[in-house]
């Protein structure tokens, strides 16, 4: 294995749970992954997948009281999940950065853009207070806002919603992260801002060398973005490939009932078919395959035995289920 | 919309607002029976004064009446008192015939001002504080008595808070004077029963407004730059606690100026209230007018302010 | 609110649908009362005004002394048997002065709270549901009530019809109504323009029809709540205008004249001030939990 090769994260059998009232529930159940240095990974999966719960719990930005945690995370070697608060607060913002699903509510609303973003930089020590603010229009300017001095002094309501975007990459990157995580980056924007914005961080990661963990429920937007894609299900793996095994030959009924549920997807001749059924509430998971109750082709093993992740069509595709096609 | 039409509508408004209180407590007097030179007192002065008999004092109640423009219709002495008062020129009392209402009213609000002052100051400065302290330690002993102090606070008149603190610091510690004015330590338990509601008001108000302003998204952004959680309360939720602030304390203020008025009465204080006590008791008409409509102003002024002050500070937030 | 009731609602309440739990007024009466009694502080306090009710209504039984009757003898006496609270520098007896006080209190707050909303419920249902001109005119003169301090006006009512039991509870009474004025405007607003309303009407249904049986119901729960805040409140008022001399006259007791002569005698007898102001303050403060637990039940405002 080539020295620049070694994963930025490697996430091993992680697992996420929540004491509630009405039980136990189960967010994530054995996540694994290795992220690679320049590389973007997609979690796909319906809302309660446990895909935005796995990266925030990593990262220590779930909070809630009864949470319990299993596994590795390890970023650059260092375990994640071993790190307190301060230990945490070091790397975030630094060498981990967010963009996050609603960018209006996620700022701000009383601080103007310029020191929200500045806010970070000044922290970890990446600016002087006096080179700060030439640091931000700057970073505003990379990231593709016009008139940055100006929109420094912009407070978030002011922005339209792709700027706002924008400005919540561009405080991500202020650090210079190695990492970026992308929590349903574009699920709040217009279509057309979507793919502005999603170019804008493919160019980012090209300039700055980052990886990227994406987050969403998008399946198109997975596949064009990102190398290798991880499909979730009520907490667990259904599949995890790269974008190309997961067009040419997805083995799992779930990712391709995705597949078919896809108005973008959909291919000439071939019918859109909503998944029937949802997803099941966490706290009371039906035996066997997590997805049985909802899959056509569902037979009996699968009601009583839980699938584990084998190695599909080839050493990179992966798929957790009795009867892959 | 701008600041400065804002500002000359509300101005307006509040213009027409004192006006009818004024009219309002013309109306009111003038019904009410018996008047100032009917009252106990100031007859036995003026038979005292006036050896000369009926006829004299049948003279000086015309001259009075004159003075005071009472012998016009009420709604001509309304409209002389507002016309006067628009340029703060208010005539003198009857009860200090010789001195103009507007130096007495002057040197008695300066008084209430400064009790109402420091005990708004107190609610800031110990009413943050623990509303902080209720919230990071949510549901936990702290928390649960902090908060119901804070509700024994609200719910307990000020008066009685007076009483409560007079017997325990004057009567049992003996360390603080029961009342009167003028030396420094006579501002202490003024101020703290006036003060007591605000404190537990603003406590409340900080302790809920951080843990709604701590489930905002943007709290997770901050978390997700590195910052630590004293930091993230500090530069984020207390932060944006403190802009709502503004409009609670402009309740609070008309809240203690009224209140002023029981708490001079209690610690013999002489403000504005003790004035406009005195004034009601005496049926001296000028100087409770006046006093009304300059408590009325103060409230009405402070919450022009406090509007305008948080559309200053939110951003979000236009003038209607 | 609403997400609330549901957390708090028991099975029975849910199965009654949220639109019932919404539009139910009296329908869910039974229901209103399971919630309130699973607010214990409020329920403690229920029981206490309750008590402090039937003791005051039966003072002239119960109180052990009349609260005219001196007796030089045991004037400032502290706490016996014979009288729990003291007596006063006249020898009237602490504890049966403050069950009078009581009496007087609820005598003034529930009357001044009666005439207030009596006026207030009136004048903001016709403005509220004929709305136009007489709407604008009489929330202009809401406005105004608003704008006048509301204690300053109480003392010039007082001056101007003199003091004593009947005129407190009416002043305290006109100073208050415009609150409730406002809620009973808004609350006929907001019913009426309901869709229920609006078909009532195209039906054909009479205009007193439409109040009784579909707006009535959906104010009585704001206006309970109000009641309850708009009782210590005026309370409050009572004992504050009697304790600067402009409240009842005495010998007639009030807490806050039992108060202002208390503080004549603080340095030696410090309890002729501690008992009453006890006393009103836990009263105070039961009605305050009561009009929380109502408020919980009711939603707010």
């Amino acid at each position: 294995m080539e020295r620049n090769d070694a994963p930025i994260l490697e996430v091993q059998d992680l697992k996420v749970a929540f004491q509630t009232d009405t039980g136990l529930l189960k967010a994530v159940d054995g996540l694994d992954f290795k992220l690679r240095p320049g590389e973007v990974l997609g979690i796909v999966g319906e809302s309660g997948s446990g895909k935005s719960v796995s990266m925030l719990s990593i990262t220590g930005l779930i909070k809630k009281e009864g949470r319990e945690t299993g596994g590795k995370a390890l970023f650059l070697g260092r375990d994640l999940l071993k790190l307190n608060a301060d230990g945490l607060a070091k790397i975030l913002g630094k060498e981990i950065g967010f963009v996050f699903q609603n960018p209006m509510s996620s700022l701000n609303p009383t601080l103007r853009i310029g020191p929200q973003i500045a806010e970070g930089m000044l922290l970890h020590g990446k600016a002087k207070r006096s080179e700060v603010k030439d640091m931000v229009v700057e970073l505003l300017n990379k990231v593709g806002i016009r008139e940055p001095a100006m929109r420094y002094r912009a407070y978030p309501h002011e922005l339209s919603g792709g700027m706002r975007q924008r400005v919540m990459i561009a405080m991500a990157l202020s650090c210079g992260p190695k990492l970026l995580i992308a929590d349903e980056p574009t699920t709040a924007l217009d279509v057309t801002v979507e793919k502005q914005i999603l170019e804008l961080m493919m160019q980012m990661k090209d300039d700055l060398g980052l990886s990227i963990i994406m987050i969403t429920h998008n399946l198109p937007v997975a596949l064009n973005y990102c190398d290798r894609v991880l499909v979730l299900y009520a907490g667990r793996m259904m599949e995890k490939g790269s974008a190309y095994q997961l067009v040419s030959k997805a083995g799992h009924p779930y990712t391709k009932a995705l597949f078919s549920s896809n108005m973008e997807l959909g291919r000439k001749g071939i019918r859109i078919e909503p998944i029937k059924g949802n997803i099941p509430p966490l706290t009371q998971l039906p035996e066997g395959c997590r997805f049985h109750p909802r899959c056509p082709a569902a037979k009996d093993k699968c009601r009583s035995e839980a699938p584990v992740l084998l190695q599909a069509t080839d050493d990179s595709h992966f798929v957790s289920c009795h009867f892959p096609n | 919309m701008n600041l400065l039409k804002f500002f000359a509508k509300r101005i307006v408004s509040i213009a027409i607002s004192l006006a009818a209180v004024v009219a309002i407590t013309f109306y009111l007097m003038h019904a009410a029976p018996g008047n100032f030179l009917e009252m106990q007192q100031v007859r036995e002065a003026m038979a005292a004064l006036d050896s000369k008999g009926k006829e004299a004092q049948k003279q000086y109640e015309v001259e009075f009446q004159k003075r005071y423009a009472l012998d016009k219709p009420i709604y001509m002495q309304i409209g002389i008192f507002l016309k006067n008062a628009a340029t703060f020129e208010f005539g003198p009392s009857f009860v200090n015939p010789n001195v103009p209402i507007e130096q007495l009213v002057r040197e008695k609000f300066s008084v209430t001002l400064q009790v109402v002052a420091i005990g708004l100051i107190l609610a800031i400065l110990i009413g943050i504080p623990l509303g902080v302290i209720a919230a990071l330690r949510k549901n936990t002993v702290w928390d649960y008595s902090l908060m119901g102090l804070s509700m024994i606070g609200q719910v307990i008149p000020s008066f009685i808070i007076a009483v409560g603190l007079i017997v325990l610091f004057a009567v049992v510690l003996g360390v603080l004077p029961t009342s009167g004015w003028g030396q420094c330590n006579h501002y202490i338990l003024p101020s703290l029963a006036i003060g007591a509601a605000p404190i537990a008001t603003v406590a409340r108000f900080i302790r809920s407004s951080i843990l709604e302003t701590l489930e905002q998204d943007f709290i997770r952004t901050a978390y997700s730059k590195g910052l630590r959680e004293s930091q993230v309360i500090a530069s984020h939720a207390l932060r944006n606690s403190l802009i709502p602030l503004v409009t609670v304390m402009g309740p609070q203020f008309s809240f203690m100026l009224l209140g002023s008025v029981l708490v001079e009465q209690i610690f013999r204080i002489p403000g504005l209230g003790s004035l406009f006590v005195s004034a009601a008791q005496l049926r001296d008409y000028p100087m409770l007018v006046t006093s009304t409509l300059i408590f009325a102003a103060a409230i009405m002024l402070v919450n022009l302010a406090v509007d305008v002050i948080y559309a200053i500070l939110d951003p979000r937030i236009k003038l209607e | 609110m609403s997400k609330a009731d549901t957390q708090n609602a028991d099975v029975e309440a849910v199965g009654a649908g949220p639109e019932q739990a919404r539009y139910g007024g009296s329908v869910g009466f039974f229901r209103d009362i399971r919630r309130f009694r699973r607010n214990k502080p409020a329920v403690a306090s229920l029981i206490y005004i309750i008590v402090l009710f039937i003791v005051a209504f039966l003072a002239d039984w119960v109180a052990p002394f009349h609260y005219e009757t001196t007796s030089p003898a045991h004037a400032l006496e502290g706490s016996s048997w014979r009288h729990w609270f003291g007596t006063d520098e006249l020898g009237r007896d602490l504890f049966s002065r403050i069950i009078y006080s009581a009496r007087n209190a609820i005598i003034v707050s529930f009357g001044s709270v009666l005439i207030g909303l009596l006026i207030g419920a009136v004048i903001g249902a016709i403005s509220g549901y004929y709305g136009r001109w007489l709407d604008i005119l009489v929330m202009r003169i809401v406005d105004i009530m608003f704008a006048f301090p509301q204690f300053l006006l109480l003392i010039i009512l007082v001056t101007a019809m003199g003091r004593g039991l009947m005129t407190m509870f009416i002043a305290i009474g006109i100073t208050s109504w415009a609150g409730y004025a406002r809620l009973v405007r808004g609350q006929i607003l907001s019913a009426k323009n309901n869709d229920y309303v609006e078909a009532a009407r195209c039906l054909g249904s009479k205009d007193g029809h439409i109040i009784r049986s579909y707006i009535a119901p959906n104010i009585v729960g704001p206006i309970i709540v109000a009641v309850s805040f708009g009782i210590p409140a005026a309370m409050m008022a009572e004992s504050a205008m009697s304790l600067i001399g402009m409240g009842l006259r005495p010998p007639m007791p009030s807490w806050g004249n039992l108060i202002s002569s208390g503080m004549m005698q603080m340095y030696g007898f410090p309890h002729l001030v501690l008992w009453p102001s006890l006393t009103f303050g836990l009263t105070l403060l039961a009605f305050t939990f009561i009009g929380d637990g109502l408020r919980e039940v009711y939603g707010k405002e």
